[in-house]
């Protein structure tokens, strides 16, 4: 399987001859008649810093990447002199900027890089010993956090999975990715952290959590499952640490929320603007992301029942007596219905309207008695 | 490809039946449980925070995992109850010692405390009176973009392999991502370089090019590893060191010094994880040390090409700081293969031999 070259140096005349011409001094400097074009690049707002933003310039700005980079599958960076011949070609996937574009992808790697923060020590972990809670909350808020750690980790491997295939002219979308996969590194990180910080320790896996997990490392193409992990799953997570924010049992804890969720955020934003990129360029495209988000949504209505169900109901009751039961599953049928509306909100700011009276979740939202209701506020 | 469920769960009554049943107030309750083998993981030193380390105990530390996975291909965290019904995501990475470096939750842990930004940390405007003559200035430009390749392909090589990974290993995932990231911000701190004021690009140079197909296309993570992190990134780091030492104002020092200091993660991962492979399975290193014979002359090809050397001997001021610079980079990424139980490959490495055409 592996690539070794097609030059066995050691026994190339050229390259001693090379040298020792180099040696004496006697350089050709053909890297100096490059071709390539000469741009003014600054940075116009010097409270920002030097960004992406304003390397847009030119044959190397984003805004001269055409639909189909027709020629470079290597490693030159855009806007190098290349010989399309004899370049190493890495046999990239994504070769079409519509597979894998966002309108402000470059700002949200910008945004990435000046946001991160470190689990380790931006919590304020020994605080936690001192902030009284009880137990059953504990439990219930550690089962929450062994979801979280379970499930933050697909935003990382599916990144992964795409990003060596995606040609090297897209280097906004490959960085951009990058700081998504070290961002839901963290999550995983800080939430496993948090559930053995509290003397609980790890719960439950959850099965059907991990069937859509499954199903979205295993997409087609990448925006099928950018649609599903960006748009749904990560979209329904955001709105859950927003809730979680609210239920925390500690400061510590909402600390911990507030942080992930100005990441998870940025993530949602991208899948967003990649799937309105995708279909203003390439309408072609909706009936396979129609298709794909059919069979997201179905994976998804099978994880309303599960312990992490009940686990938020137990926070948000803040207990296990009845009272307390009966406060719980008011607050998260509220969730259930939001995380579907804001759903619904992103399909439009998608430019997806038509995606919404086609969801699979209509039919558990008529159940509930809300279509008409709550959720259908976010439709409009 | 796609992963269908097994039923159209959307057309399933049982699903909403269960929910209502839930909303109606019957909890189940019966993974309320609490453990016997939790721990109360604490910051060991208040002012370096919770690290991995402190909460690297009991059934949650890696000392637990065995050396071929067979329990759980799923998800699911290390130390987590695995209930009945998991699914298999399918991963290729499943024995410790393929991945594993005990070194990998500090260097994860350096990683993000040693985040960067190149948009506010280089001081870019101090590029305005550089102090290069116009072949200096393009010489660095032409080497920017030799980086900005480099920060590319190493940024795609983790990826390749990470989500292949299972996840009993999370700490090397983890430090995949910061690899992820560092490489992103290579390139990306190199094109600014490189575009900065009047700037532009370079040409790439063909026979790096080369070399990074060979360590991208590496038919192993170990082979890979071993071609990125300790050979690649053994040149990269003193690279950067030889940079710094080679600037000419403040900018490009930092971006020196910061590109050896990102290199260096890549190189101590590297070294450990094939010390820790090779203790656990010595017969391995007959391989690696073939794969190293093979990239090595991809190196040599990278480092003798008119593209890279020339721009290299215009920075440095002439020929001699370029020898010494490439003699301690060969030199010390010898003594590290040594270090990782590779043993002394001096002999057979085609480094040596063109070590001896510079002479």
């Amino acid at each position: 399987m592996s690539y070794y070259g097609t030059t066995d140096w050691t026994a190339n005349d050229d390259l001693m001859l090379r040298l020792r011409d180099i040696r004496k001094g006697n350089l050709e400097l053909g890297w100096l008649k490059t071709g390539t074009e000469t741009v003014k690049a600054n940075a116009e707002n010097p409270r920002r810093g030097f960004t992406y933003l304003d390397c847009n310039v030119g044959s190397y700005g984003e805004d001269a990447l055409p639909e189909i980079p027709r020629g470079p599958r290597g490693s030159a960076p855009r806007g190098a002199s290349y010989d399309v011949a004899k370049q190493a070609d890495l046999s990239p996937e994504l070769n079409r900027k519509s597979d894998v574009w966002a309108y402000k992808v470059s700002s949200f790697y910008e945004e990435a890089m000046s946001r991160q923060w470190n689990a380790t020590t931006d919590i304020p972990w020994r605080n936690l010993e001192h902030e009284e809670r009880p137990i059953e909350l504990e439990i219930a808020f550690a089962q929450l956090c062994t979801f979280f750690t379970e499930v933050e980790m697909i935003a990382t491997d599916l990144p992964a999975k795409w990003a060596w295939r995606m040609n090297n002219q897209f280097h906004e979308v490959k960085h951009f990715i990058a700081s998504q996969a070290i961002d839901e590194a963290r999550h995983a990180e800080v939430f496993r952290k948090r559930a053995l910080a509290g003397g609980v320790g790890l719960l439950e896996a959850l099965p059907q959590a991990e069937h859509s997990l499954k199903a979205i490392l295993d997409g087609d193409t990448y925006s099928e499952a950018s649609a599903f992990m960006h748009l749904l799953a990560e979209g329904n997570v955001l709105t859950m640490f927003r809730f979680s924010e609210f239920i925390s049992p500690t400061p510590t804890d909402k600390r911990m929320f507030q942080l992930v969720m100005q990441d998870e955020a940025r993530h949602v934003s991208y899948g967003m603007q990649h799937l309105k990129w995708l279909l203003d360029h390439t309408p072609e495209k909706k009936e396979q992301i129609h298709a794909a988000l059919d069979e997201a949504e179905a994976f998804s209505l099978a994880q309303f029942d599960s312990a992490l169900f009940e686990a938020m109901i137990v926070l948000a009751g803040k207990g296990t007596k009845p009272e307390n039961i009966k406060k719980g599953i008011e607050v998260v049928g509220t969730l259930q219905l939001k995380q579907v509306q804001e759903y619904y909100h992103r399909l439009n700011r998608a430019g997806f309207q038509e995606r919404i009276s086609r969801s699979k979740f209509n039919d558990m939202l008529a159940a509930m008695g809300a279509l008409t209701g709550a959720a259908s506020k976010g439709v409009n | 490809m796609a992963y269908i469920a097994p039923k159209d769960f959307a057309s399933d009554p049982a699903i909403v039946q269960k929910l209502m049943k839930v909303l109606g107030g019957d909890l189940d309750l019966s993974w309320m449980r609490s453990r016997d083998d939790a721990i109360n993981a604490r910051p060991s030193q208040a002012k370096r925070g919770l690290t991995l380390d402190d909460i690297n105990q009991g059934v949650y530390s890696p000392d637990r995992s065995p050396e071929i996975v067979r329990h759980n291909f799923s998800m699911a965290p290390r130390g987590a109850f695995l209930p009945p019904g998991l699914p298999s995501l399918g991963y290729k990475l499943n024995r410790k010692s393929e991945v594993w470096s005990n070194n990998a939750a500090a260097l994860f842990e350096e990683g993000k405390a040693r985040h960067w930004a190149p948009a506010h940390v280089v001081p870019w405007e101090q590029l305005r009176e550089h102090g290069y003559d116009a072949r200096e200035a393009a010489a660095w430009r032409q080497l920017a973009t030799e980086l900005i390749s480099i920060g590319l392909v190493t940024g795609d090589v983790p990826a390749r392999w990470e989500y292949q990974m299972n996840q009993e290993f999370h700490e090397i995932k983890y430090l995949m991502c910061v690899q992820m990231l560092d490489a992103a911000r290579t390139a990306e701190a190199w094109r600014k370089r490189a575009l900065y004021g009047d700037g532009g690009l370079g040409v790439e140079c063909l026979e790096l090019g080369e070399l990074l197909k060979m360590v991208a296309d590496s038919g192993t993570y170990p082979c890979a590893s071993a071609s990125m992190n300790v050979l690649l990134y053994s040149f990269v780091m003193t690279l950067g060191a030889h940079l710094e030492w080679a600037a000419k104002n403040g900018a490009d020092s930092l971006l020196g010094t910061r590109l050896a200091q990102d290199a260096g993660r890549f190189v101590a991962y590297g070294v450990d994880h094939l010390r820790c492979m090779l203790r656990a399975r010595p017969s391995e290193a007959h391989s690696l040390n073939g794969h190293l014979d093979l990239v090595e002359n991809g190196l040599v090809g990278w480092l003798g090409a008119r593209a890279h050397l020339e721009p290299l001997v215009v920075v440095s001021g002439g020929f001699e700081p370029v020898r010494t610079f490439y003699e301690r980079s060969v030199r010390e990424y010898f003594e590290r293969c040594a270090a990782a139980g590779l043993g002394d490959r001096r002999a057979r490495s085609p480094l040596t031999k063109f070590l001896s055409f510079l002479a």
